[in-house]
């Protein structure tokens, strides 16, 4: 599954002016429940799609490839299987809250999980009409090993759960925007395009690239 | 993965993409072929990242179509796309707290703790995770039975995995496991001592049913209690799932 959990994204640790980051960073993820209400699932993980699809996401998956690894909406709706799981992401609080409401009204049978600061989360499902039934909360990493330095390579890295991309491809894009021979949206989307989840945030990403310049080590 | 040598003009450029780290420019194992890029088989993970990858411009990487056990373990917990015949579901973890709402896998009074291991950009071998998932087996957690590291336990009494698997690396590996309230300091203060012994990170989640005991704070009050204080981030389940007679 996403991985969404220790992103460090959602976070406004660390930021010396205690801004939110722009553009925000929230996950969404629809799934059935294996062995209960899996079979015939895909009807409602299809429909689940078609909401999220609705509310501008900046990304978009059916939990195998992406709307940045080539797939189009429509082919990832067609591949939706009663296993699969269908992830967003979303950049604004407004695309969020609307999307949840939807999700909500349609009362289509698969669970729906939402990754981002809590602090930030519960008054904006008390918005959409919604309360945290279960919550995850992330403890932080422990141990001894190569971590990068907290900054934008690791925010990046994080982003694709999995870690599928490495610290020193998102230093050889950096490198690239800074030496002006490829964009940020560009190299955010070729970053994004190996996240096979589809849970890269992508505007922010871009985001991210510029401003380090020079500075991703 | 293969990488063809003889197709490969040494360009470099998937060097960088692998997050194995292991790829190399360097000279083939007969000398015959200098400059080309080498996979490091040892600290490949079988992600297949350099294949989707797809911008390799002579497509030099050829995915091997089964790999020999336990080297298979290296795609299955490294390759998300990979699907573990235990769980039938892609990845390396099982629902957790994602499906809770109609799973009740974790009840009020029951929590959840998901230690996820070579997370982030680490990697790990399984002797680490073997070393960690050791040291919370006598915390009294008990392990998720459908999660795939614990079918890999030679002994789920004492977290012991299958010796044959030790050697092998791979991109991260979750352990999952339930404790109660009074047994969350002990299970968290076994993943603080094991960190001595392990040459990986870990990156832990602890999952709690609200709307009982507990809400939002006061389960973030309990893990600040128990030794390892939340962070910002979290995964919330919203609570709209509904069993299959309920749609």
């Amino acid at each position: 599954m996403t991985h969404s959990l220790h992103r460090s994204t959602v976070l406004e640790m660390g930021r010396p002016d205690g801004a939110p980051r722009e553009p925000r960073d929230y996950v969404v993820m629809i799934m059935a429940c294996q062995g209960v209400n899996e079979e015939g699932a895909s009807e409602g993980l299809r429909r689940g799609m078609e909401i999220l699809l609705a509310h501008d996401p900046v990304n978009l998956s059916d939990g195998e490839s992406s709307i940045f690894s080539g797939a189009t909406p429509e082919v990832l709706s067609e591949a939706i299987r009663d296993t699969s799981y269908v992830a967003a992401v979303y950049a604004d609080p407004e695309s969020l809250v609307d999307a949840l409401k939807d999700l909500a009204a349609e009362d289509a049978g698969p669970s729906v999980v939402v990754t981002g600061d809590p602090g930030e989360l519960e008054p904006l499902l008390a918005r959409a009409g919604l309360s945290a039934h279960t919550i995850n909360l992330s403890l932080g990493q422990a141990g001894t090993g190569p971590l990068p330095p907290e900054g934008p390579v690791r925010d990046l890295a994080l982003m694709c759960g999995h870690g599928l991309v490495a610290p020193a491809y998102i230093r050889r894009i950096a490198d690239r925007i800074a030496a002006g021979t490829q964009s940020p949206d560009a190299g955010a989307e070729e970053l994004a395009a190996l996240c096979t989840c589809g849970i890269f945030n992508v505007p922010l990403a871009a985001r991210l690239l510029e401003g380090a310049g020079g500075d991703v080590r | 993965m293969k990488l063809r040598s003889d197709l490969c003009i040494g360009c470099g450029e998937c060097v960088p993409v692998c997050p194995g780290e292991a790829i190399h420019l360097g000279n083939d194992e007969k000398g015959s072929a200098p400059g080309v890029a080498r996979i490091d088989f040892e600290a490949c993970l079988e992600c297949q990242v350099c294949h989707r990858w797809g911008r390799c411009p002579v497509g030099a990487f050829e995915p091997e179509e089964e790999l020999p056990w336990p080297r298979s373990l290296r795609r299955l917990f490294s390759d998300p796309l990979a699907v573990f015949s235990g769980t039938t579901v892609s990845g390396r973890g099982t629902e957790e707290m994602k499906t809770n709402d109609v799973s009740g896998r974790f009840p009020e009074g029951i929590l959840g703790l998901s230690v996820d291991v070579g997370r982030p950009n680490a990697a790990t071998y399984f002797r680490d995770v073997d070393r960690i998932s050791r040291a919370l087996a006598p915390t009294g957690a008990r392990f998720a039975a459908d999660n795939p590291m614990t079918e890999l336990m030679a002994n789920e009494a004492t977290g012991a995995l299958r010796e044959d698997i030790l050697g092998e690396r791979v991109l991260s590996a979750v352990i999952e496991a339930v404790v109660t309230p009074a047994e969350l300091p002990g299970a968290l203060a076994a993943l603080r001592d094991v960190t001595e012994e392990i040459d990986t990170i870990f990156s832990v989640g602890l999952i709690g049913r609200l709307g009982g005991a507990y809400d939002i704070r006061g389960l973030r009050d309990l893990a600040a209690a128990s030794g390892m204080p939340p962070g910002e981030g979290a995964k919330i389940n919203v609570g709209l799932g509904r069993p299959r007679a309920e749609i």
